[in-house]
């Protein structure tokens, strides 16, 4: 009886010997473009290739004092521009990320704010990404940022096996660097400095389709609470935003006024201010959209004026 | 709760800790509680079936234990049974017959509103139901003296490991190791734990990651050519062993770690020679369930050729119904009830014979042994492509496709339903192919005498590679182990 934690620790360390040396020899094996480690975790991305990632996270540390941070989405990334709020006299910047749900913002916050002070921190509240596991945003972050325990966090909350093992691999520096990577140019979109992504198209038709009711992840919820929580803690404020979606869109979404209800209902609880532009704001379906989700670039000019108005009028930014 | 989740990662030491601890005495009250804990996390309603069930048993068993008169026994049983079946019925099957009926009357030109039950099947209900009859037939035939305490029966019905996927445990082996004291062992830990872990890898290596083939194939055979198609079926009968016997490995190995044996549910199944080997091999728990309390009391083989025919349509017909309320069960019931009908006049045939056909060993007989194995696997995926279809008309689309050529290659398929580039699907085909070998070989290896020979050192390395391959090659999917549903 009293050999057993000894012959399970000494198990222990087998596996754990074996596991670095399978990391390891997986990471020098290639199968077509990828490594064999790439495949059986799952995440064929590489520093800089499908997404700005990589050069929104290289460029921050550089940025400057900043006034408000944003997280969020595609949605934030493409719906928040650092010009518009540069000529209302505010730094902004956007460290939104393709499908960063609420979970991703929360550890992604964590490892970016306490090198900040940023006076106001924006969460962009898309529901599309309340109702996903945030796995998507977490390759594209490992992948993309320097490892770090934060970063390994985030790949536990996924609770997703090839996630942990990136992030184990990229801790052991077994997966290719990021410092030495270049960002991939990507044909129809211009990056922005300040994280910001620009859609010059516009919408060519409305979307036609039976009705979906995708339900919210309660994870996703708690995460967003412990997100608002962490900004808080540091002396910063919050608000939570979600950006207007095609008339079309919202009308598809048969579950979209329950789910708006319960993140609206959340945000009163822990006294946050949440703002829907879907209740306040009409866009044309078309001109002011780059596709079935985004703004355009016409969108985001009407919104984001609208958004400053509504910071300043509710006393989240001093007066111009 | 499911088995490779984790909640049951924490819940399961967590148990481990608490039941040695205790007071041998109250052990089977803690025991009780984790159960009921268990099962009231798939949803706490169930709970009120379960005990329901339990006390109207416990009650039965003494009853018929006391009662001498054999027509009062007679309608214990009787009461026993209809209480049990009943509830089966009105959560299974009470919505396909009214559906059949209304389907019935309607070709009729009747339009009638025949009502539906609009309840969740009670996960593991055919299970613990069966384990409940088996109880009180044993009563009733007096293979055993009724169980007096009402926890350690309680605790019979609901026993976690086993309770929601089987096995289904008979009540002479299961009842008195409860009574049995039991101690933590190294030896129970080790084997008990490996059993998990090799659960954990036929369930998450090989039958998630066959699941994605066989999902994306099956949703749409009229994309696919007759090769891919055949490729999701060998899937799928992988998919589905690996399934099941994982969690039944997981079952066995959770309950040795605490100190009870479980019977063995599987046996190799895909080296059957025959399809009555292959009902040897394949959930052993529910065929001999079956054969004890169905097949035997109808007469068994001792009775004259015509009632042995329908002896046998009877249990197949009703384990293809026990599998789930569809028409496609019942068919695969009665194809697999008409194989061994065929099988066992084939071996009348061959009987009869002054010599034997073949000579018992050498080349020709292995060969022979090769050839029986390959026509049994293969009309064993016959029958899984029957189970596994929505309905008999997918039954009929996919069969249907099956001997067509496709305008794309196999490897172009398959790449396509994966949404990835080729050689992602090469590596997961790769590892899914390397791990059913892996499977068969390791299998192979349990019940082998080499087992014996294998230096502790050996057998170390060996869990700790498994543990690294589970490790790096497990498909996340989240997903209930398939005979949740039945």
């Amino acid at each position: 009886m009293r050999r057993i934690p000894t012959k399970i620790a000494t198990f222990l360390f087998l596996v754990v010997s074996l596991y670095g040396f399978a990391l390891w020899s997986s990471s020098k094996i290639r199968v077509g473009d990828h490594t064999l480690l790439q495949h059986l975790t799952g995440n064929p991305l590489a520093p800089g290739g499908r997404y700005q990632s990589l050069r929104r996270f290289r460029e921050f540390p550089a940025a400057g004092k900043t006034d408000i941070i944003f997280f969020g989405s595609s949605h934030g990334y493409r719906g928040f521009d650092p010009r518009i709020f540069a000529e209302a006299g505010l730094n902004t910047y956007n460290l939104s990320s393709t499908n960063q749900t609420p979970l991703n913002s929360f550890y992604l916050a964590k490892e970016v704010l306490p090198s900040r002070a940023p006076s106001l921190v924006v969460f962009e509240v898309y529901y599309g990404s309340l109702i996903i596991d945030g796995l998507e945003a977490q390759r594209d972050l490992a992948v993309n940022m320097p490892a770090s325990w934060n970063m390994m966090q985030m790949a536990l909350a996924t609770r997703h096996i090839g996630a942990i093992n990136f992030s184990i691999a990229k801790a052991l520096g077994l997966v290719a660097d990021d410092t030495t990577a270049q960002q991939r140019t990507i044909p129809g979109e211009t990056y922005v400095p300040g994280g910001y992504v620009e859609s010059p198209r516009e919408r060519s038709k409305l979307s036609v389709g039976g009705k979906m009711y995708p339900q919210i992840d309660p994870r996703q919820l708690d995460y967003l609470e412990e997100a608002a929580a962490l900004v808080r803690s540091m002396g910063a404020r919050v608000v939570w935003v979600t950006h207007p979606l095609p008339s079309d869109h919202v009308e598809r979404v048969g579950s979209y006024p329950h789910m708006s209800r319960s993140i609206a209902e959340l945000a009163r609880r822990i006294d946050v201010p949440y703002w829907d532009f879907n209740d306040s704001m009409r866009l044309d379906p078309l001109r002011d959209f780059a596709d079935f989700h985004h703004l355009s670039s016409a969108g985001v000019r009407q919104f984001n004026a609208a958004l400053i108005e509504r910071l300043r009028s509710s006393g989240l930014l001093p007066a111009p | 709760m499911l088995f490779h989740s984790l909640s049951y990662l924490v819940f399961f030491p967590l148990v481990v800790a608490g039941y040695f601890v205790f007071p041998a005495r109250w052990r089977w009250a803690f025991l009780l509680a984790a159960s009921y804990y268990f099962y009231a996390s798939w949803k706490p309603a169930y709970l009120l079936l379960i005990v329901a069930s339990t006390l109207v048993d416990y009650v039965i068993g003494l009853r018929l234990g006391a009662e001498e008169r054999p027509r009062r026994r007679r309608g214990w049983l009787i009461a026993s049974l209809t209480v049990n079946l009943g509830l089966l019925f009105a959560f299974k099957y009470l919505n396909f017959f009214s559906g059949a009926l209304g389907d019935a009357f309607r070709d009729l030109g009747i339009f009638v509103d025949v009502p539906q039950l609009d309840v969740l099947l009670p996960v593991g209900i055919s299970f613990y139901t069966f384990q409940t009859i088996s109880y009180s037939v044993d009563v009733y035939w007096r293979a055993r003296e009724p169980e007096r305490h009402l926890g350690r029966f309680a605790l019979y019905v609901s026993f976690f490991p086993q309770l929601v996927a089987g096995p289904i445990e008979r009540s002479t082996r299961l009842l008195p190791q409860f009574r049995r004291p039991t101690r933590l062992e190294w030896e129970r830990l080790e084997s008990g734990l490996g059993l998990i872990l090799w659960g954990l890898f036929k369930k998450m290596v090989i039958a998630d990651r066959a699941a994605q083939i066989v999902d994306a194939v099956y949703a749409h055979p009229n994309d696919f050519g007759g090769a891919t198609l055949l490729i999701a079926t060998y899937a799928f009968a992988f998919q589905i062993y690996g399934d099941f016997s994982g969690y039944s490995d997981i079952a066995v190995g959770s309950a040795r770690v605490l100190g009870f044996d479980l019977m063995e549910n599987f046996n190799r199944p895909y080296w059957a020679t025959s399809i009555g080997d292959f009902w040897r091999r394949w959930h052993i728990s529910l065929s001999t369930w079956f054969r004890d309390y169905l097949f035997i009391p109808l007469g068994g083989s001792r009775v004259g050729w015509r009632r042995r025919i329908l002896n046998i349509v009877i249990v197949f017909l009703l384990s293809g119904l026990w599998h789930g309320a569809n028409w496609t069960f019942l068919l695969w019931g009665a194809f697999h009830g008409l194989l061994l009908l065929l099988s066992i006049a084939a071996s009348r045939l061959l009987d009869r014979r002054d010599a034997p056909l073949l000579p018992a060993d050498g080349a020709v007989s292995l060969a022979a042994r090769a050839a029986r194995v390959l026509v049994t696997f293969h009309l064993v995926c016959l029958g899984w492509v029957m189970f596994r279809a929505d309905n008999l008309s997918h039954f009929g689309a996919i069969m249907s496709r099956l001997p067509r050529a496709s305008a794309t290659s196999t490897l172009a398929e398959l790449a396509i339903i994966s949404q990835r580039p080729l050689s992602a699907t090469l590596v997961s085909l790769g590892v899914l192919g390397l791990s059913v070998v892996g499977l068969e070989v390791i299998e192979h290896l349990r019940r082998s005498p080499a087992r014996e020979r294998i230096p502790t050192w050996g057998r170390w390395l060996g869990w700790a590679t498994l543990c690294v391959w589970v490790g790096l090659t497990a498909v996340q999917s989240h997903s209930p182990f398939l005979y949740f549903q039945f």
